[in-house]
């Protein structure tokens, strides 16, 4: 239904009963009376109340009315004093239908309608709502001198559905001030900018940023209509009694009823100021990607560069990289891991992330100490309009999230989630078979308050605990180590200050705590009585810093940006371990129980420059980032430049570059006196790519980048070697290895604009390493590394029906990962076990991995809360994906682990 | 909501039979089912050679075992190469160094003479220049019509250095089993012991020391891997094998490692039920071995008898019944 000359789309039903579907609305283009008379020459003077210019009405006053011409006659027309509006027929409105009815109005001196006349035309429906409600109006008398007189008048009753529609609005006695919000149904969310009409009476007024809105209005029962885009409308009838000066309506709820681009997940190859590659995928398109059981940050998952990894992992591979090569953080602050153990969601609640940036290279100076990608996760500052909050549940785990503003400047967030053990597992799983299930909580919060026009405080914490838990146990099933648990906790403080509207300045000193244990001391027999257990604890603390200088107006010419980017790890660690003692043994470690304590300080200075420098349609971007890494014993200064270019051949073409150099201090083990190199150097990596974008239109894009990522001084173990004098050297860990990854990756991609949606990502890549010394088994060569994916191919399409239903589907289809096979065993008799023989590593590979995935969400809406319910259905064929081969104990038997089968979960969301 | 609901009821339903990860069927290494080679023994373990002299004999035994006691007699072949790195079999066309005929009664020793070239070989080969020894590898081969049983063991010879003291052997006399209500009984090598079918038994080995040396696990001196020099312990490791219808592990609940076991440290009680526990599953009988290892080099062994007695009476037959009292069948099957 076309609602006005702006050609935007009206809704077709408000929540509730069918009655409620039927959106009623209608206009009176006036009820002047005398006008007309006045405007044929009779000597009168018109009344300040009157309205003779108003073109659509005609009345009369009747002739013995009238005083003796040629006085100085004072007329006033009558004005509406009670008003109830008529109902909008329903079939007439999902057609679009507009009327004018002509209505002939006589009213006595008292006020009173006594009659009214509408020709019905080729419309008897309309011209009978007109003719009812018209009859109950109540009128202020006309007057001529001051005298009541009964008056009559033409006009024209208008059925409309646009707001354009109406001429001024008639004059009227108003009594009382209506007040109210207009929402979205479900959400909650205000409606800033929604128009509201009062029916009949050809008022309208727009709600503010808030969704608020005020009215004055005569005595009477009033429909208000409102109207939004993407909405269908809503009403609501509102009545105003004698001596309320105030009236507070309730809420006009609005439901969606266009398909827009929410409730879906995207990948936007948007160009940020940061980086030239990166993937941003928003909050309102985080939700709805097959095989995310509706955890946003496993929509990246989907995005070029990452490699699949194992459901057992949760790693983030980018271009092949090892997982610890890629930084995941929140809000600047890095965080130890972005997913819960086993296949479980992110550790950030969806309700809390605004933003994704997903950057596979060519990160900017910002970002330091990772050699690979980027994750950086946005945090969502709380709604400041109201309460909103929401509950879910799924047979894994339930959360909670509650926002909303405290006072007229500060907004709060909080959000808990508790994983528990799947009560349908433990009831239907076979008593031989032993599961292991995460078990896991995490927690977010975040206040934020506006101090002056020129200065914000943020509070954002977080954290994250992550445990097993074992359902049944069978045959030849290994104790697992239940004792395992990694957490963490974060606290960030911001500080925004605006000295103009070129510069301002961003402090955040932050704190954190890390908690990685493991103890399987007993958790068996035999060997498993052994102890085996370690902790490790690190306190964080540090800080960022940036100063931000916007060239030109409005930042149009470019920014200037310099930052520091402070960390202290202080790390204490207690192990309680079976571990090689001896530099050699006879064939067999002879491992002994080893208990160490200690704490190292790790820290690391990173300083930063970077401007972006607008020349046009080019845009390019030099950063500097100095690194000064300390750890026991050594310190060291490295630095990375990096340079990235984008140039716009045309609105719908792009081109990008980018080259830089990155550094990664090693890991506090790998630097650890007793067993590891304290003499190790930080590793380098250098990025380099290039690419291009092409918008076909206003629906499909495609985005192409190659890229190379060189590696070196990678860590790698090292083995002893005598000096010849009756001495060893015994590093056993040493800069020895380099590494490249190359590829192309390609992103085509459909808008979110309409019912169907969805983007194809596929990879092309290799990522080969070279240890640099003779390990066994590996030997000089360039070998692949462990998630080498040469091609990984992800489709994605989407399809909403509605806005609240929708049906996703997604096919991944990647190159099986690299192995070495056993091709025989020896018994090593020195230790009691066999000792395969193995093919070069990546000789051979897993099969390919196929896995489709399809997910149908529904969203049930009512007025101040909705209700979600999503079916995630994974590995859809229940294809046996083979994640690694297994061996019997002398490597006669193999078989392959695999992947997940056919997995269905369930899961439903209530939010306000 | 209700066709909603019922999706919800389905998907439960799904959810719960497959989140059931995949589960391979491998048999435990503790069952012996065919032909297997389970321990190799040298004594001594660490044989003194005087530089410029031929390197003493080594006698070397091999734990050679098949399911069935009256296995025929089968050939053991020996071959002599440096040690291979990465860790595996001599090179193809290394020549047979010895040949002998054996059987699991009469399990055949091997006695070896390692030339001087031999030596001057491997010490030539060794990236840390003969530290703690030069090692020999001795591969060892039962070929059989099927395929053949095999191992590898390092022969380690260190140069007489006065003051310092070689690794010696340890023994293993017998075994203590831990039965409930009942005293602990200690069997000696090739001694039966009847066993009552459910019944969960401990196990805890009886080690000696061998010739020479002052107790079963010695101290010795070493260099650890940060290049400090370190006197340690040795850790006396054990491995347990059984024939069909004995598993390790608690009845109805074998988990791996049930089937491996440590000597507590000096001065430290043995858990009260063992260092691991034994069921008999069926009545039947068989054989069981334990291997003790030292961790350098130094190995021991014993085989026992055993004869399952099914005792049980059960008054609810459940689902899987066994063959004569309607007990549960303890013989977990794959699947």
């Amino acid at each position: 239904m076309l609602c006005g000359a702006g050609g935007r789309h009206c809704g077709s039903r408000g929540a509730g009963s069918p009655e409620n579907l039927l959106t009623r609305m209608f206009s009176v283009s006036s009820l002047l009376l005398v006008a007309g008379l006045l405007a044929q020459g009779v000597s009168a003077q018109s009344s300040s109340e009157a309205k003779p210019e108003v073109p659509a009405a005609k009345s009369e006053v009747p002739a013995a009315a009238l005083p003796a011409l040629g006085g100085e006659a004072k007329i006033a027309a009558p004005l509406l004093l009670r008003f109830k509006a008529a109902d909008y027929p329903g079939p007439s409105l999902f057609s679009g239908r507009e009327a004018d009815i002509p209505c002939a109005l006589e009213i006595d001196a008292a006020g009173a309608v006594t009659s009214v006349k509408c020709e019905e035309g080729g419309d008897p429906l309309f011209a009978r709502l007109a003719r009812d409600a018209l009859r109950l109006a109540q009128f202020q008398p006309a007057t001529i001198n001051g005298k009541p007189v009964e008056s009559a008048t033409r006009f024209t009753y208008r059925f409309a559905v646009s707001r354009e529609s109406f001429g001024e609005p008639p004059p009227f006695v108003a009594s009382g001030t209506v007040q109210g919000e207009v929402n979205a149904s479900g959400t909650n969310q205000p409606l800033a900018g929604a128009d509201l009409l009062v029916e009949g009476l050809g008022i309208s007024v727009t709600t503010d940023a808030k969704g608020r809105y005020r009215v004055k209005l005569p005595l009477g029962s009033h429909l208000l209509v409102a109207y939004s885009p993407l909405f269908a409308r809503g009403q609501l009838r509102v009545e105003v009694e004698p001596g309320q000066a105030e009236v507070v309506a309730g809420s006009i709820y609005l439901r969606k009823r266009e398909v827009s681009n929410d409730f879906s997940a995207t990948a936007i190859a948007e160009k940020s100021r940061i980086a030239p590659t990166k993937d941003t995928v928003i909050h309102e398109e985080l939700r709805n990607v097959p095989g995310s059981q509706n955890d946003p940050l496993r929509v990246i998952e989907n995005l070029p560069g990452l490699a699949r990894v194992p459901f057992t992992g949760g790693q983030l591979i980018v271009r092949g990289a090892p997982a610890q090569d890629t930084g995941a953080y929140i809000d600047g602050q890095r965080i130890p891991v972005l997913y819960h153990l086993l296949n479980g969601p992110s550790v950030i609640g969806e309700e809390m992330v605004d933003r994704i940036d997903f950057y596979p290279g060519g990160a900017g100076a910002y970002f330091g100490r990772s050699m690979a990608g980027v994750v950086q996760i946005q945090s969502r500052r709380g709604n400041s309009d109201r309460l909103h909050g929401s509950l879910a549940a799924d047979l894994n785990k339930s959360a909670a999230f509650l926002q909303g503003p405290i006072g007229r400047d500060t907004q709060f967030a909080v959000g808990v989630r508790k994983s528990y053990v799947n009560p349908v597992v433990t009831l239907f799983a076979d008593p031989k078979k032993e599961i292991t299930l995460p078990v896991y909580y995490d927690y977010q919060g975040r206040a934020d308050t506006k101090l002056s026009q020129t200065d914000r405080l943020s509070l954002l914490f977080y954290g994250s605990n992550d445990s097993f838990a074992q359902v049944g146990g069978g045959r030849g099933s290994v104790p697992v180590d239940l004792g395992r648990g990694i957490g963490f906790h974060r606290i960030r403080f911001g500080w925004n200050h605006r000295f103009s509207d070129a510069l301002s300045l961003e402090v955040a000193p932050i704190l954190g705590w890390d908690l990685s244990s493991s103890n399987s001391s007993g958790a068996g027999p035999g060997v498993f009585e052994r102890p085996q257990s370690s902790a490790e604890h690190t306190i964080s603390s540090g800080g960022r810093a940036e100063l931000i200088y916007r060239l030109g107006q409005g930042g149009g010419l470019g920014e200037l940006r310099a930052g520091v980017d402070i960390l202290f790890d202080r790390v204490s660690y207690s192990l309680d371990q079976l571990f090689d003692q001896q530099l050699r043994n006879l064939g067999a470690p002879n491992a002994e129980e080893q208990k160490l304590s200690g704490v190292r300080i790790l820290s690391s200075f990173g300083e930063y420059v970077e401007s972006e420098l607008r020349f046009g349609n080019l845009r390019l971007t030099p950063g500097l980032r100095l690194e000064e890494m300390h750890w026991p014993g050594r310190s060291y200064l490295v630095g990375d430049p990096r340079i990235w270019a984008r140039y716009a051949l045309s609105q719908a073409t792009t081109l990008h570059a980018y080259a830089g150099l990155y550094h990664q201090a090693p890991t506090a083990e790998q630097v650890d006196p007793t067993i590891g190199n304290p003499a190790l150097l930080p590793q380098v990596a250098q990025q380099f790519g290039v690419g291009a974008e092409q918008a076909f239109g206003d629906l499909w894009s495609v985005k192409a980048e190659t890229y190379l990522n060189r590696r070196s001084s990678l860590v790698y173990a090292a083995q002893a070697s005598a000096n010849g004098d009756g001495t060893y050297h015994n590093p056993l860990q040493a800069n020895s290895g380099i590494g490249h990854s190359i590829g192309l990756e390609i992103l085509i991609r459909r808008n979110f604009t309409e019912r169907l949606y969805g983007w194809i990502a596929y990879t092309l890549s290799r990522s080969r390493e070279n240890p640099g010394s003779d390990l066994p088994g590996l030997g000089r060569a360039f070998i692949p590394t462990v998630y080498d994916q040469p091609h990984i191919l992800t489709f994605l399409v989407g399809y909403r029906p509605s806005p609240y239903v929708e049906f996703s589907t997604r096919l991944r289809i990647a190159s099986g990962n690299p192995i070495a096979k056993a091709t025989g065993a020896t018994f090593n008799a020195d230790s009691g076990n066999y000792l395969p023989a193995l093919s070069p590593f990546g000789s051979s590979r897993l099969p390919a991995f196929v896995q489709l995935d399809f997910e149908l969400n529904n969203i049930w809406v009512a007025d101040n809360y909705q209700m979600q319910l999503y079916v995630d259905f994974q590995n859809l064929f229940d294809r046996p994906n083979p994640e690694a081969v297994l061996y019997d104990f002398r490597y006669q038997s193999q078989d392959y682990l695999r992947g997940v089968p056919f997995l269905a979960s369930v899961g439903i969301k209530v939010s306000f | 909501m209700r066709a909603a609901s019922s999706l919800c009821c389905l998907c439960a339903a799904l959810g719960a039979g497959c989140t059931t990860y995949y589960d391979p069927c491998f048999q435990p290494a503790s069952l012996i089912n065919d032909l297997r080679i389970l321990a190799v023994r040298a004594d001594p373990p660490e044989a003194l050679y005087d530089p410029g002299q031929p390197p003493p004999l080594v006698l070397v035994q091999t734990l050679v075992v098949h399911p069935d006691p009256l296995y025929p007699p089968f050939i053991l072949n020996a071959r002599l190469c440096v040690p291979t790195q990465p860790e595996g079999p001599c090179p193809a066309g290394t020549p047979l160094f010895a040949s002998r005929e054996g059987s699991q009664q009469a399990p055949p020793i091997l006695s070896i003479q390692v030339s001087q070239e031999m030596l001057k070989a491997a010490l030539a080969a060794d990236p840390l220049q003969g530290y703690g020894g030069v090692r020999v590898q001795l591969d060892l081969e039962v070929p059989t019509e099927s395929s053949s049983a095999t191992a590898t063991k390092l022969l380690l010879f260190s140069p007489r250095i006065p003051g310092v003291e070689p690794n010696h052997a340890l023994e293993l006399n017998g075994v203590t089993l831990l039965i409930p209500q009942t005293a602990p009984q200690t069997l000696v090598p090739q001694e039966s012991v009847s066993l009552d079918v459910g019944t969960n038994i401990g196990l805890l080995p009886v080690i000696g020391p061998g010739a020479g040396a002052e107790a079963a696990a010695e101290e010795y001196v070493t260099t650890d891997l940060s290049g400090k020099t370190v006197r340690l312990r040795e850790r006396i490791s054990y491995s347990f094998f059984t024939t069909p219808h004995l598993q390790y592990g608690l009845a109805g609940k074998p988990v791996a490692g049930a089937d491996q076991g440590v000597e507590p440290d000096l001065g430290v009680s043995p858990p009260s039920n063992g260092l691991t526990q034994m069921v008999a599953l069926s009545a039947s009988m068989g054989r069981f071995w334990v291997v003790a290892r030292d961790g350098r080099g130094a190995v021991a062994w014993s085989v026992f008898g055993f004869v399952n007695t099914d005792l049980r009476t059960c008054a609810n037959p459940v689902l899987e019944q066994g063959p004569t009292n309607h007990c549960s069948n303890l013989e977990l099957t794959c699947g």
